[in-house]
């Protein structure tokens, strides 16, 4: 693959390599450093890409990676048993829709995987392969993250 | 798939967020210096490759090591992984030369084969006696979801005495799903449906696990190797590569009899064999499914059917594992299920087919107190 070949795939999938990093990051900032060294890595490491059409997985995989990199860097991983019992309310007087406010409230692990399967289409066994978690953890965390999502959308209404 | 999950698809496809003004220009910019980064890397060295022979006769001597009995024992790590939650019912495998085999460079063990009569759930550990191509391997698939490596694993459940049977019915390839670092283990998992008629003792059946790391096996049918020990020859076996077997151990059932309740699910399939034997998709005369018995392990649910009134001896195979099902537990919690397998036999002239759904971690089947598929709710008796 050249040098012009991957860096428009880069610009097709750009989108969602930052959506899927900023599902693992706190700010937009944090996951744009993450997906500028995504980018780096993808040229360092593009004969692993052997069928273009599996490019927008394999590049959204550097880019969580990447973010998920920075985060252990600080020490801000979040375990499951680490989560507090009561959710954080979602923040107000953003841009973001209800749902998207919602979303951004949830806990980090359980936002990585909403934001890759309902805003990125991924299936549940291609999120595990991208985040390396057991498929059936990603099936457990989409389903509680749905059971809390709509408790904080009905206290919305 | 219920209402709720409907809306969130439907808004996140409409409310996708849009990266922060200036993206596009900065990530010009990171592509920029990537390319510039990469062409000056560029020197034209190539790593050094080990040669073939070395590796099989490394291979070679360390099969005779195997054998004599110095083979590692499971990792610590790797167990609490695996068999955390499944004391006491779980066994570590101890290595045998049935179940631990050394092809090309890389040694491959069966170390736990669970069978609960309708879900097998078998896990194989692979290290590299040679080199670091499983590590390699590991960080690859961590970095990209890469598991080429993994196209040359095979593996089948079948009985002995069920010569040319090999019937795995919505098996699943393995996956990787952990790696211990300081043994360089990667750890794989394997799930099969288990169709077994019901006078067939379980534990009479084994499983076989062919091919190689990294490479497709390369099979031969007219010149094959002789099958493990014990066993009858399946149609064709890989010339080369590891030959693994291993007794499945049983674990126990709750079996609920729920007499024949109708259910009908989302998106479930139906097929005649026509008389050239092509499976022919056909509407189904009924949109139900109507299911008998309910069986849970700590692997899973099953939800089988003693024949179906749509078949009327017109061998029709119908299909609802893709639909996921709701398992409700005693305390209020449920857990949606949608790692579904299918898989059907006869017995006679009854065709029995089941359907089974694989619990994410192990699970208390006493805890279960309903299913719901297709929106209908199955109490448990």
């Amino acid at each position: 693959m050249t040098d012009e070949e991957l860096a428009a795939l880069v610009r097709e999938h750009g989108g969602a390599m930052f959506r899927a990093a900023r599902s693992v990051t706190d700010s937009d900032a944090q996951a744009e450093d993450a997906v500028g060294r995504a980018v780096l890595t993808a040229f360092e490491k593009r004969s692993s890409l052997r069928d273009e059409r599996k490019a927008r997985p394999w590049l959204v995989k550097i880019a969580v990676n990447c973010a998920l990199e920075d985060r252990r860097r600080q020490g801000r991983l979040t375990s499951l048993e680490d989560l507090p019992g009561d959710l954080p309310a979602p923040e107000t007087g953003e841009t973001f829709s209800a749902l998207r406010e919602a979303v951004s409230a949830l806990p980090e692990p359980y936002r990585a995987s909403v934001t890759l399967h309902y805003y990125e289409g991924f299936s549940t066994r291609e999120i595990a392969a991208l985040l390396g978690l057991r498929r059936g953890t990603v099936l457990s965390r989409l389903s509680r993250a749905r059971e809390m999502l709509k408790k904080m959308l009905e206290e919305e209404e | 798939m219920d209402k709720f999950e409907n809306i969130l698809f439907w808004k996140a496809r409409t409310e996708s967020p849009v990266p922060p003004q200036g993206f596009e220009t900065r990530l010009e910019a990171a592509i920029a210096s990537a390319r510039a980064s990469a062409a000056a890397r560029t020197d034209g060295r190539r790593p050094t490759r080990r040669t073939r022979p070395l590796w099989a006769a490394l291979a070679a001597a360390l099969a005779v090591c195997l054998i004599s009995g110095t083979a590692l024992a499971v990792s610590p790590a790797l167990r609490d992984l695996l068999w955390g939650g499944f004391e006491p019912y779980a066994q570590v495998l101890e290595p045998t030369e049935k179940n631990t085999g050394v092809y090309d460079g890389v040694e491959a063990r069966i170390v736990s084969a669970l069978s609960d009569g309708y879900i097998n759930r078998i896990h194989l550990e692979i290290r590299d006696l040679t080199g670091d191509r499983v590590r390699q391997a590991w960080r690859e698939f961590q970095e990209t979801g890469d598991r080429d490596f993994l196209r040359g694993i095979r593996f089948t459940v079948r009985a002995p005495e069920a010569l040319h049977m090999a019937v795995i019915s919505g098996g699943r390839a393995p996956e990787p799903i952990g790696f211990d670092e300081e043994t360089g283990t990667m750890t794989l998992e394997a799930a099969s449906t288990a169709p077994f008629p019901p006078d067939m003792e379980r534990a009479a059946y084994v499983d076989i696990l062919t091919g190689a790391f990294g490479t497709a096996p390369d099979t031969d049918p007219g010149a094959p190797l002789a099958p493990p020990a014990g066993s009858e020859p399946l149609g064709s076996y890989p010339r080369e590569g590891w030959h693994l077997q291993a007794a499945l151990t049983s674990i126990p059932v709750r079996s609920a009899d729920v007499g024949a309740v109708a259910v009908a699910p989302k998106s479930w399939s139906a097929y005649r064999i026509d008389p050239e034997g092509e499976f022919m998709p056909v509407e189904p005369e009924d949109p139900n499914m109507y299911f008998h018995t309910v069986n849970i392990s700590q692997l899973g649910v099953t939800l089988n059917r003693d024949g179906d009134p749509n078949e009327a001896g017109k061998y029709l195979e119908t299909r609802a594992a893709p639909d996921e099902l709701t398992v409700t537990f005693r305390d209020g919690a449920s857990v949606a299920l949608s790692d579904g397998l299918s898989s059907a036999f006869f017995a006679g002239d009854v065709r029995r087919g089941s359907e089974s759904w694989l619990f994410p971690e192990p699970l208390d089947p006493e805890s279960v107190v309903s299913v719901t598929l297709g929106g209908t709710v199955i109490e448990l008796p």
